[in-house]
């Protein structure tokens, strides 16, 4: 008979929102009908600003996370950032869905939320370079970013 | 004005500005094939000088470098992207005793061969030869020193203009600087420990406190110069000469190495900035400069200053400013790591600022892509090596979306 991995456990957004408080516990949650709204003060480097981010889940979604001040949009002179859904506020692509990076088993406190630190920082370098450094896949199919792909060790050469 | 030092993530900024620093650095000197393809050009010309039908060949010249390319501090001039090469075609048998005589012969040596007449110029003291958009080779034709002259491994050289010999040591000087960059500072007890723990922790220090790539030495040479450039780019006139900032530079640095320790490549880099005027020599009674060739101090290189004070100045006013320019990359106050890469663009040029905001940037990528990276409670994006109590690690992922 053929060895089977029992299926992940679902973690309920009580769990998520006690792991969210123990780790930063500068941030402030609430649970409304089973969705979690967390929002917390991020400062990805010493150098970066304060940002207040939120992050919106609702258990059998995706976690939705948006920088709510400053704005980046803004930040960026009105551009998009990179890395952003077309949904209203620029939601963060923080993870490949389709690769199965992110479910509902892991915590968000261990993944949402340190991946929102690193898009912030990647962000902030963009806003000076135009350039993203921070890997990733593109959403248009078969288009991939320069220096995309996490596993791949470039650095960017002077031009 | 805030230094975000105060703070407890002050360590890794420190190591983040010296990562920027020495990625700005890498952005502006010759790359390995640059140095590879001059090394063979000047081998070439050696050669050349040197080969069976050459009038040359009886006086046994020996072609090297010297100067920045010796000592590796080149850095890509402003304005293009041609280095200079600095060479020196000494003769081991004194050709003639006439300065011009030696001059002419080398001219002429290049002048008459269909290899080289249309890229040869003649300067002060060398022939210039000319790649164009790659690089200029400098041939400084000299002769052995003679006893009681100057010291061991000293040379003369023709000087058009002084219609006379000039004395130099372009051997005894690089080895002044090599000399004092193969000195390591000592780094403070605190670190010593934790260098002591990560390695019990099988994680490599050298990533927690990120050094420059080459010896701290050079590189603050390269970043000094680069200033120097950047602020004197409508002023050529008023610029301090390579030689004052590596001369002034080298004996801060063996002065600090020597006599002290140090947390961080960033507290070396602005204690050897800021010591370098204490190796300005003034007359009391004359006020003149004097800033002695270590390698043949009879030699003043601030010479110019006392012809025109102003240099004098300028030189002091451009020292204030990189003191404060690398300051102010710390003292941002929490403005955005873009308002850090706009400081370095004032100091260091656009080009050499993109490029090391883009290699900060990277380096994150690829480290949370090995598993090396954590956040703080307060979100800081840290090496999980600095040892830093860390919320979360950082797991790999991708990007997504346009």
């Amino acid at each position: 008979m053929r060895a089977r991995w029992p299926k992940a456990q679902s973690l309920n957004v009580a769990h998520q929102l006690l792991d969210l408080q123990r780790l930063y516990p500068q941030g402030a949650g609430r649970l409304v009908k089973g969705r979690l709204i967390w929002r917390c003060d991020l400062r990805p480097s010493a150098f970066s600003r304060e940002y207040f981010a939120e992050i919106d889940y609702r258990l059998g979604s995706f976690p939705n996370t948006r920088i709510l001040k400053p704005v980046p949009r803004e930040l960026a002179g009105g551009c998009k950032p990179p890395h952003v859904y077309a949904d209203p506020g620029d939601p963060l692509c923080l993870f490949y869905a389709a690769a199965r990076e992110w479910n509902s088993s892991m915590l968000i406190a261990r993944t949402i939320v340190p991946w929102t630190c690193e898009w912030l920082f990647h962000f902030e370098a963009w806003l000076f370079t135009g350039e993203w450094d921070g890997g990733g896949i593109s959403h248009e199919p078969g288009r991939q970013l320069e220096n995309g792909g996490r596993r791949r060790i470039v650095n960017p050469k002077p031009s | 004005m805030n230094t975000i030092f105060a703070k407890p993530e002050g360590r890794l900024a420190k190591s983040q500005i010296v990562q920027l620093l020495d990625a700005v650095c890498q952005a502006i000197e010759p790359t390995e094939t640059q140095y590879n393809s001059a090394t063979e050009r000047y081998d070439t010309i050696g050669q050349f000088l040197a080969e069976e039908n050459s009038p040359l060949r009886c006086f046994q010249p020996s072609v090297y470098p010297q100067g920045s390319m010796r000592i590796k501090t080149a850095i890509r001039p402003d304005s293009g992207k041609e280095f200079d090469v600095d060479l020196v075609c000494e003769f081991k048998r004194m050709p003639h005793s006439d300065p011009k005589v030696v001059k002419n012969l080398v001219w002429d040596r290049f002048h008459n061969s269909d290899r080289y007449k249309d890229m040869a110029v003649e300067k002060n003291r060398c022939v210039q030869i000319q790649y164009a958009g790659d690089f200029h080779m400098d041939v400084m034709p000299c002769v052995p020193g003679q006893p009681g002259w100057t010291k061991v491994g000293a040379v003369w050289v023709p000087d058009k203009k002084l219609d006379n010999w000039k004395p130099s040591n372009p051997i005894g000087f690089a080895r002044f600087v090599e000399t004092a960059a193969a000195k390591r500072p000592v780094e403070a007890i605190t670190l010593s420990n934790r260098a002591i723990e990560a390695k019990a922790a099988d994680i490599e220090p050298l990533e927690v406190e990120y050094s420059f790539t080459k010896p701290p030495l050079i590189r603050i040479i390269q970043i000094l110069k680069r200033h120097r450039d950047e602020f004197f780019s409508k002023n050529h006139d008023k610029s301090p000469i390579s030689v004052i900032i590596t001369t002034l530079v080298t004996h801060s640095y063996d002065r600090c190495v020597t006599s002290k320790t140090y947390n961080s490549a960033y507290d070396l880099m602005l204690d050897v900035i800021q010591g370098m005027l204490g190796f300005i020599n003034v007359n009391p009674q004359t006020a003149e400069v004097w800033i002695a060739n270590p390698s043949h101090p009879a030699e003043n290189f601030a010479e110019k200053w006392s012809a025109d004070p102003s240099l004098a100045e300028w030189f002091y006013a451009w020292h204030r400013q990189a003191i404060a320019g690398i300051r102010g990359l710390a003292e941002q106050d929490a403005a955005g790591l873009d308002q850090v890469g706009t400081a370095l663009e004032n100091s260091f040029g656009t080009v050499a600022a993109k490029h090391a905001v883009r290699a900060l940037s990277a380096s994150v990528r690829d480290a949370t892509s090995v598993g090396r990276v954590g956040v703080t409670t307060r979100g800081l994006v840290a090496p999980l090596a600095l040892g830093v109590q860390m919320a979360s690690k950082n797991p790999p992922h991708t990007n997504h979306g346009s």
